[in-house]
């Protein structure tokens, strides 16, 4: 037993000392980096590769021999049978067609891969290939660590990953600084963030209802729904609407369709007629639709609960059959789901927003874009990463994709989220739409690319009784939310949120602060605990609390 | 009992009440997540469920005990606590031991505590700590998740007292007997310290089970995830302000498990550490020192 301790004490002095060396050599290392301003010890990893390289040309130039390319990654179970996510139909794919080997860090699950990005970035030992958000990329950015796209980008980016980027609006600009490119943007469009109406159509029938054509005729459903029995149960247990307690900034549940109705549109940056840019929230329209919420809330129209419910919890009241009515997105199938049941009648559907007066309402948009891919500066290949989104859009969208898309995407129609880097059709789900309903029509899915199929299964399953796949119905469907954003796009209803840049200076030091202001006012008014009028004292607080200094700095970027 | 006075039974009354509550308090939300874990989901989404399942069924377990990852999680979680709590303990006594002895003994007695209760107050801070943890190359190993942890002070601190409160004759004996420090640490000090030892273990067993932040900065790899990681991620996964969800975004919430199964895998995390409590209860005994020395 002596000996016994005697040893665990000698490993011990070892470990301590270990540990003093570890110290001083990364002090050491520390220093290394800085001096040579950002090209990271990881670059030995890939320099076995260096010269050797011909130039590749082409969009899909394979290399030889190949370069490995680090990255990181998001833990998926998207995967065909078989893989993982170290090693699958795309890893494989990169490596066979370009000659990339793509080796992961790490792989950790969406809701820590933030963080764990956040830590790496401090570590200074960079990946080659950097998916960020937004507020890393400006950091990346303003520490001169991304390598300069723009060129390689013109180069190397194959037509159909232009068209993508150049859908609608410029997709790439959230990556763009002084007129230079620094990074690819996982665009999406914008229609998805489209708000609309969503009404219990069985409540509706219950009380002879017709779906709203004003703003007016809204608020009378919602008083019916709160007061006219619409379950039938006898019982006076129901509200007209639901909200949630981050208001405008919330997800489903929120106002900001009843805002743009009355042609207010919150937390929106957008140039009015003199050309200057203001902010949504402090206009007086704001005001209206605040007198309007305080007076439904007055009358018990709004689940009085509402200011602690955040999405889950305000989606399990509305699941509870206490609500008719509420705005959302496209995506509000998802949080209503679990109350489409068998042996339930309730159903959900889709309008467009109302308008208050004679003027046709316009729904805000926002540019949706989620990670975006950047370079690290010092790698020897950034057109590597140009090449990545190349494939991927040609493997998905382009003239391989009738052949090869069912195995990249898989059963689901979601193996794209176990590629490394993303591109989807921008604004694809509304053509999904149209194809769809053209296909139910014919009753022939044979025209159907791979994920336009898996909806066009998950209708015909509902329609078949399986009550689950409901949402399928309700988005992709005759009667979905995907044809109220069409309905927006033919009658031109749509008006975009400008700012699309990472934050300003402000923004970052004040708009926290200004956030919780705007919050805690609104919520204060819809409860009746201050005057309508207390709006005109936000505005003015808002601006001198550094909104005015805000709109200063958007007006820069965006003249 | 006729001797307590009106007044003081009038606090013992109210002692019981405002206490019963307290224990009400802390046992409510473990009944709800057993009561939601029973439950059917469409009654748990609809947030129907509060103290009695609703919808009886065991569609959760079963699909806890499939669950691959919760599995790997789970294991993970009983290797690190089968390295971490004996070399914490082993560390534990082996530094308290010599702290503990008076300073003509031990002449930097004073200097080496200070040293200690020092990394008690201030530490590196996370990103050195982390630079420190990648340069020994512990990093997405777990020894990251046992090593750095491995010298609690404060549970230095709780053996050293309880080592001084111990009488020195016993110490003196054993030397006279010829035992040496490491003889007298093993054979005289540790088998009358079973009740602060048992304290330990529990601490460290606890503290080990339950923590997850370093699993998330240490690991690389879902598949070393500990369990309370795994279990913060899945729960955190589905709490993402859902502004403006994309369809893709909303399919992957939707493919997350249900509330009734993660309400299922908490009670399956939590349930060891329940099981732990009354098997070292025999330990907590006093006393065991009464009688050791005569006259």
């Amino acid at each position: 037993m002596k000996r016994f301790f005697q040893n665990s004490f000698l490993v011990l002095c070892t470990l301590a000392l270990a540990m003093t060396a570890a110290c001083s050599s990364n002090g050491a290392s520390n220093a290394n980096n800085r001096n040579d301003n950002g090209a990271s010890p990881g670059a030995s990893n890939s320099s076995d590769s260096g010269n050797a390289s011909e130039e590749s040309d082409g969009p899909f130039g394979k290399y030889d021999p190949p370069i490995t390319m680090r990255a990181t990654m998001i833990e998926t179970d998207f995967l065909n049978e078989g893989d993982t996510v170290e090693d699958n139909v795309w890893t494989r794919g990169y490596s066979e067609e370009l000659g990339v080997q793509v080796k992961y860090d790490w792989v950790v699950d969406g809701a820590n891969a933030g963080e764990k990005m956040n830590i790496t970035l401090a570590s200074g030992d960079l990946p080659d290939l950097l998916g960020v958000n937004q507020s890393q990329f400006k950091q990346l950015l303003e520490a001169g660590q991304l390598e300069d796209l723009s060129e390689v980008y013109e180069k190397y980016a194959s037509p159909q990953l232009k068209e993508f980027y150049s859908s609608g609006a410029d997709g790439l600009l959230p990556a763009r600084s002084d007129d230079k490119l620094y990074g690819l943007t996982y665009y999406s469009g914008s229609y998805d963030t489209s708000p609309m109406l969503w009404i219990r159509t069985d409540w509706m029938n219950n009380l002879g209802l017709k779906p709203p054509a004003t703003m007016d005729e809204a608020i009378g459903m919602i008083k019916a729904f709160a007061e006219e029995d619409p379950d039938r149960n006898g019982k006076d247990d129901t509200y007209g609407i639901q909200l949630n307690k981050d208001l405008f900034g919330g997800g489903d549940f929120n106002p900001v369709g009843f805002a743009n109705g009355y042609h207010a549109y919150p937390g929106h940056w957008f140039k009015d007629d003199s050309g200057k840019a203001s902010y949504g929230s402090i206009l007086p329209e704001m005001k209206t639709v605040l007198g309007k919420l305080q007076e439904m809330y007055k009358a018990g129209y709004i689940d009085p609960e509402f200011g602690t419910k955040d999405v889950a919890k305000a989606g399990e009241t509305v699941m509870s059959d206490k609500v008719g009515l509420f705005f959302g997105y496209m995506t509000s199938p998802f949080s209503v789901s679990g109350m489409i049941k068998d042996g339930s009648t309730a159903d959900w559907l889709p309008y467009p927003i109302p308008s208050a007066d004679d003027k046709p309402a316009l729904v805000q948009n926002n540019m949706s874009f989620g990670s975006i891919y950047a370079v690290r500066k010092g790698y020897e290949h950034p057109e590597a990463l140009i090449k990545l989104m190349n494939f991927a859009v040609e493997k998905m969208f382009g003239e391989s994709a009738a052949a090869e898309s069912a195995n990249y995407l898989g059963s689901s129609g979601q193996g794209f989220q176990a590629a490394p880097v993303r591109l989807l059709k921008p604004n694809k789900n509304v053509f999904i739409y149209q194809n769809v309903v053209a296909a139910l029509e014919a009753n022939d899915p044979s025209a159907l690319n791979t994920e336009e199929k898996s909806y066009f299964d998950g209708i015909t399953k509902y329609r078949g009784g399986d009550k689950s796949q409901w949402w399928f119905e309700r988005i992709f469907g005759p009667d979905s939310s995907q044809k109220v954003i069409q309905q927006y796009i033919d009658n031109d209803a749509i008006t975009m949120n400008e700012w699309v840049y990472p934050p300003t200076d402000t923004m970052v030091s004040k708009g926290g602060t200004l956030g919780k202001l705007e919050l805690e006012t609104f919520v204060k008014i819809i409860y009746g605990q201050a005057p309508v009028d207390a709006f005109d004292k936000f505005v003015e607080d808002w601006k001198k609390l550094g909104g005015e200094k805000m709109m200063e700095e958007v007006n820069q970027v965006l003249q | 009992m006729h001797l307590i006075s009106r007044p003081y039974r009038m606090f013992l009354v109210f002692n019981s009440v405002v206490l019963a509550f307290l224990a009400l308090l802390c046992l409510f939300p473990i009944i709800n997540v057993l009561a939601v874990s029973f439950s059917s989901s469409s009654a748990a989404d609809a947030g129907e469920v509060v103290l009695w399942p609703v919808g009886f069924t065991l569609k959760s377990y079963d699909f806890v005990l499939q669950g691959g990852e919760f599995n790997t999680a789970f294991l993970y979680s009983l290797l690190r606590v089968a390295l971490g709590v004996p070399i914490g303990a082993v560390i534990t006594m082996l530094i308290a031991y010599p702290l503990s002895k008076e300073s003509h003994a031990f002449p930097q007695r004073t200097l080496y505590v200070w040293i200690f209760v020092f990394t008690m107050l201030f530490n590196g801070g996370l990103i050195p700590t982390f630079l420190i943890i990648k340069e020994v190359q512990l990093l997405n190993t777990i020894w990251a998740l046992v090593l750095p942890g491995a010298v609690s002070v404060f549970n230095v601190l709780l053996m050293l007292n309880f080592f001084r409160g111990l009488p020195k004759e016993l110490e003196d004996a054993s030397l006279i007997d010829g035992a040496s420090h490491f003889r007298t640490l093993w054979s005289v000090y540790l088998p009358i310290s079973l009740p602060s030892l048992a304290t330990i273990l529990l601490f460290t067993l606890v503290g080990h089970w339950n923590s997850w932040f370093d699993g998330m900065i240490y690991m690389n790899h879902v598949d070393k995830y500990p369990l309370a990681t795994y279990l913060q991620s899945i729960l955190n996964l589905t709490a993402i302000p859902q502004t403006n969800l994309t369809l893709e975004q909303a399919i992957l919430l939707k493919s997350v498990s249900s509330r009734t199964a993660r309400a299922a895998q908490i009670f399956v995390a939590a349930f060891p550490i329940l099981l732990v409590y009354p098997f070292l209860q025999k330990y907590f005994v006093k006393g065991l020192v009464i009688g050791s020395v005569k006259g």
